[in-house]
């Protein structure tokens, strides 16, 4: 049977679930009912609430990332992370990562690397591998410290991670099922990675429905160089497919390109279609709040010149007014993130929420019209895979990817077609040169065309591939 | 009651099986020797005649359509010629299998001599002739269509390769009388293969001319068309109860083990791709409902080819059954039941015999079947490369065949298909459930497909029986 | 000898593909300057080159290599183009042939190596895609 969007039968998810269980030993550990009961017992040590509280009142959450594989320095990074953070009326959120095995399933590699961490009392991997810690283990973690704790993973199938996270007592996951495939995978066809999302997605909704929130962290996290609307149609397909598995919780996010008033747009632009599409399609009771993710394309071999982009990403986001921030540090360009380092980057960038609290960027022309066109191309697109699936959406994603009217540059992904090319405009917005197949309004690409041609104009160039190789690096260049 | 009758002239045996599309059941089923020598229909008629005797509140009037596939008078026999081995040749071979073909022969770059005669020797029903990309190498292709307008005999040729040349070459085998079907490149580009259409073309052969040259045309007045080979029909139907209808869910990936005195064939449906990132998938790509027929393992004609071949499997698994007879009269026992065509086992040992015979012929034939993972030395690590399907996540394995209806300990056999640690780069099943699809509804299932899928399915499923 | 197709070109990496940029940027520079290209991606052992040149009548066979591996995968490739009836086509080399470090150094030597083993012209690191498509219009005798 094909995928859809709509809510998988309890005998699809159940049938699934014995599968997933039994992909490593931890598995069988796992009891839905006593699970519920057992988060039951801390109702604000949770992700989602504290999203809905910061919104509430008006608060910026910083999420810095971490992950160690013996469990005392893992919790040792969160503790000392926690002490260091303390005295900031605005909350915490606590990202933790998996190692690269568990995220490539190979739980016996984990295995290995786990038993030699704890052997050598160093990391040997890169990530708190939960699965084989199981859920005994891993509750002890969110027990011993205040902050609730989100799960973040990548690759094609983290169904058992979640299922041990959130039965542990985390309050958070990422939703990603374009987003994955456009950034990490090479094989996987779409419809498989749409079936793991909803079982995900329908397990949040399990623990949602009983009273135990969970966070849909709902990403688009990309390539690195990826249109804004494109980052937008990513991030609402995501959100129309979840909420149908009973999501109720969702923290958008997006990657950010670093152009102020294009990022702004983005922002906004999503918060107004995001609230459009759900109330078309019958959804009022979803608690949306937003954030931002670093910067995902080259960054700078240098710690100082590192720190200059993390300060300007958080800025960013504060201006767009984000309810969070995901926080990288200066660090991360030599090996995992140090939790000093992570304690440095997030102190920064709480001491920018202070002074830009309220400071959201001003409205301009420059920003309408920018939003303008995003909003253009964006409802072009959505409309177009609804029209192409006969209504369903998750039909239409698929076939969408196969027209390539969901396109991007740079994916390792087999099934994109990348026929798209971008390069950026005078003031460094992301700007199409080949918008490929995409059925992008003639508007707007006037309006990108007009964008390239001022920048030809000033730096005495013609756009093209060239330029495109040069704009790779634009951020991660030391020398001009 | 709605009676369907699904036929089919297998080599050997002539299979009716009636199922009522009211109630999705089977209503019954019954067989008898094929007669293809003398009259195709008098084989059928037997075969009739012990269905109604069994159940009497069925006769020639409840049935509402009749549809029928053939293996008789040899299957389909067809030659394969292409450029790179690995590349057009490979193509037209699975474009070949997946249509139910019998490969009888496989030739890489220009006809010589000598491969010329061999292939004027060899009886064939079809000879397929590709090569080239579209727009690519155009010297061969012409060189062995030449070749082939001289071979004396009447044999339908099909041609399936570079569509830059392919009017000229259907001009160049008409010229010298050859029956010419032209259809798209299975291989348009390098690494994309396009077997669908060259699938459709053999099929349409198949029934306009080969049903013709076999005498099977004698049935056509009661049957209608014979629609298919019959292993194109076992193959409709393992994508159909893999993939499912908007109406019924199908079970997903799934491999089909088809065990038979001849041939031991393998279907797989579901691409493989690597579930690891890291891992780079090369080679040729495989057909999403693949067929690999193994004329080497076949239990009976090859029994000896198999102790020969794989006697370490073999004696492991005569001895993980207790087999109580020692493995040089197994030596013997093996090369009689090659000449020995009625043989059929008559005690405990002799079932235990076939058990272990079958399970050997099933772990080298999903062994070929299956892809491999080998490991290429990269700057600092090993690289994973895949070739093939990874078959490792397949929760599916489906039994058929006559071992299967008539033996005894099904499940030992479909272990032949499991994963083994000691042999990690095959990347065989880990952990399926298994089934047995007792009643050789299969075919009859891949027959209905064409018409009624949604009730072919549930009628397949309900005759699966898990072990 | 065939005829070749002077705009279809074989392009793959020999060694792990690591970075998709660089090669990603060839494929589409090629395209754009109007050549068909057949892209193998990475890890493709030389039999696949030189197949893919096979069936598709290819001007030219690109093969990168990364990361200073390139003698010891590129060895005997030349042989094999002979062998199967490819004589005339064109070979080129080109990606990180040697560690970064030693490319002021060596690379007059490892030029010269690659041409001895046959390969038609050697590009170091810093080429642009330009340049790829200058040397096979010229090389290839195709009109600008």
């Amino acid at each position: 049977m094909n995928v859809r969007c709509k809510r998988i039968s309890d005998e699809e998810f159940y049938t699934t679930r014995k599968e997933v269980l039994s992909q490593w030993p931890t598995g069988k550990d796992i009891d839905l009912a006593e699970s519920v009961a057992y988060r039951q017992q801390f109702p604000e040590k949770n992700c989602a609430v504290v999203m809905q509280k910061a919104k509430e009142n008006n608060q910026i959450i910083c999420v810095p990332q971490f992950g160690r594989a013996p469990f005392e320095a893992c919790l040792s990074g969160l503790q000392y992370m926690e002490d260091e953070l303390r005295g900031f009326n605005d909350g915490l959120i606590f990202n933790i990562f998996s190692d690269s095995y568990t995220r490539k399933s190979n739980f016996a590699l984990a295995q290995k690397g786990l038993d030699r961490s704890i052997k050598d009392g160093a990391t040997a991997l890169n990530g708190y591998p939960l699965v084989n810690y199981g859920v005994a283990q891993t509750r002890k973690l969110q027990e011993a410290i205040k902050t609730p704790l989100i799960l973040v993973t990548a690759d094609e199938d983290s169904r058992l991670q979640l299922e041990i996270a959130l039965a542990s007592g985390w309050s958070g996951y990422s939703s990603r099922t374009l987003t994955e495939v456009i950034s990490h995978c090479k094989n996987i066809p779409l419809e498989e990675m749409i079936r793991h999302e909803q079982y995900e997605d329908r397990l949040a909704g399990y623990y949602n429905e009983r009273g135990t929130p969970v966070l849909s962290h709902t990403t688009s996290n990309l390539t690195g160089y990826d249109m804004a609307a494109f980052h937008i149609i990513v991030v609402l397909t995501q959100i129309m497919m979840s909420v149908e598995q009973g999501v109720k919780h969702i923290l958008w996010c997006h990657g950010i390109n670093m152009n102020l008033v294009q990022d702004v747009a983005m922002m906004r632009v999503t918060e107004k279609l995001a609230d459009y599409y759900l109330k078309q399609r019958g959804h009022h009771d979803i608690t949306l709040t937003s954030t931002i993710y670093s910067y995902l394309g080259a960054w700078p071999p240098n710690a100082d010149a590192a720190t200059g982009l993390i300060a300007w990403n958080s800025i960013i986001g504060i201006m767009a007014g984000a309810n969070a921030i995901f926080l990288k540090c200066a660090d991360e360009a030599y090996g995992t993130p140090t939790k000093e380092s992570m304690a440095s980057a997030t102190k920064m960038c709480k001491q920018l929420i202070r002074l830009l609290r309220n400071q959201t960027l001003p409205e301009s022309p420059e920003l309408t019209l920018e939003e303008y066109m995003i909003e253009l191309e964006v409802r072009a697109v959505i409309d177009k895979l609804f029209e192409i699936g006969d209504g369903d959406l998750a039909t239409g994603m698929i076939k969408g990817v196969d027209l390539g009217f969901l396109d991007t540059m740079f994916s390792p992904w087999r099934w994109l077609k990348g026929n798209v090319l971008m390069v950026r405009d005078a003031r460094g917005a992301l700007r199409y040169l080949d918008h490929g197949n995409i059925p992008v309004p003639q508007e707007v690409i006037a309006f990108n065309k007009e964008k390239i041609a001022d920048r030809e104009r000033r730096d005495n160039i013609t756009a093209d591939l060239n330029t495109l190789i040069q704009d790779v690096g634009w951020a991660s260049r030391l020398k001009d | 009651m709605d009676c369907h009758l699904l036929i089919d002239f297998g080599s050997t045996y002539t299979k009716v099986l009636a199922v009522d599309l009211e109630t999705e059941t089977v209503l019954g089923r019954a067989q008898s020797v094929t007669t293809v020598d003398s009259n195709i229909m008098i084989g059928l008629r037997n075969a009739l005649d012990i269905l109604f005797q069994e159940h009497p509140e069925m006769d020639e009037s409840s049935i509402s359509r009749k549809i029928a596939s053939s293996s008789a008078a040899g299957g389909l026999r067809m030659i394969a010629i292409g450029l790179v081995r690995e590349l057009t040749l490979e193509a037209a071979r699975r474009a070949a299998l997946g249509a139910g073909a019998k490969i009888v022969g496989s030739y890489a770059h220009e006809l010589d001599e000598e491969s010329l005669q061999e292939i004027e020797a060899n009886p064939c029903d079809l000879i397929m002739l590709s090569g080239g990309t579209d727009g690519g190498n155009k010297e061969v292709i012409l060189h062995n269509a030449q070749a082939l307008a001289e071979l004396k005999k009447d044999v339908t040729i099909l041609v399936a390769g570079n569509r830059v040349v392919r009017s000229k070459i259907k001009q160049i085998l008409q010229n010298a009388g050859k029956q010419v079907v032209v259809t798209e490149n299975v291989m348009p580009e390098v690494n994309e293969i396009n077997v669908e259409p060259a699938r459709a073309a053999i099929r349409d052969i198949f029934m306009e001319r080969i049903v013709k040259a076999k005498g099977l045309d004698g049935a056509q007045t009661y049957v209608g068309n014979i629609v298919m080979p019959t292993p194109m029909a076992s193959l409709r139907a393992a994508q159909l109860l893999a993939e499912g209808t908007e109406d019924e869910a199908g079970l997903g990936d799934l491999l089909i083990v088809e065990i038979g005195g001849a041939t031991t064939n393998i279907h797989s449906v579901g691409y493989g791709y690597p579930r690891d990132g890291h891992v780079v998938l090369k080679g040729l790509p495989e057909p999403l409902a693949k067929r690999t027929v193994e004329g080497d393992l076949g239990i009976r004609y090859n029994a000896h080819t198999i102790y020969d071949l794989a006697k370490q499997s073999l004696r492991d698994n005569l001895s993980a059954l207790n087999y109580p007879l020692d493995l040089s009269t197994v030596e013997h026992i093996t090369q009689e039941m090659g000449v020995n065509v009625g043989y059929v086992p008559d005690d405990d040992a002799a079932y235990l015999l076939d058990t272990a015979l079958a399970k050997t012929a099933v772990q080298v034939a999903v062994e070929r079947h299956a892809g491999i993972l080998r490991e290429v030395p990269g700057l600092e690590d090993l690289i994973p490369v895949q070739y093939g399907k990874d078959l490792t996540h397949i929760k599916v394995v489906i039994g058929t065949g006559g071992v299967f209806h008539y033996g005894r300990y099904p499940a030992r056999i479909l272990a032949g298909v499991l994963y083994e640690a000691h042999n990690p780069s095959s990347l065989k099943p880990k952990n399926p459930d298994f089934y047995v699809d007792q009643g050789y509804v299969l075919y009859g299932a891949g027959l209905l497909a064409g018409i009624h899928p949604t009730k072919a399915l549930r009628i397949l499923k309900k005759n699966l029986h898990q072990l | 000898m065939a005829e070749i197709d002077k705009k279809t070109i074989v392009l793959g990496t020999i060694g792990s593909d690591a970075h998709m940029i660089g090669i990603w940027v060839i494929r589409k520079a090629l395209e754009a300057a109007g050549f068909k290209v057949i892209f193998l991606g990475a890890v493709v052992p030389q039999e696949e080159f030189i197949n893919a040149a096979i069936e598709s009548n290819a001007g030219a066979i690109l093969v990168s290599s990364l990361y200073g591996m390139g003698p010891i995968d590129c060895e005997g490739m030349r042989q094999k183009c002979i062998e199967s009836g490819l004589s005339d086509v064109l070979l080129y080399v080109g990606g990180c042939l040697v560690a970064p470090a030693e490319v002021a150094k060596k690379w007059q030597v490892v030029h010269d190596q690659f041409i001895q083993m046959g390969f038609s012209r050697v590009f170091p690191n810093d080429t642009l895609p330009e340049d790829i498509i200058k040397a096979l219009n010229q090389d290839l005798r195709i009109a600008e």
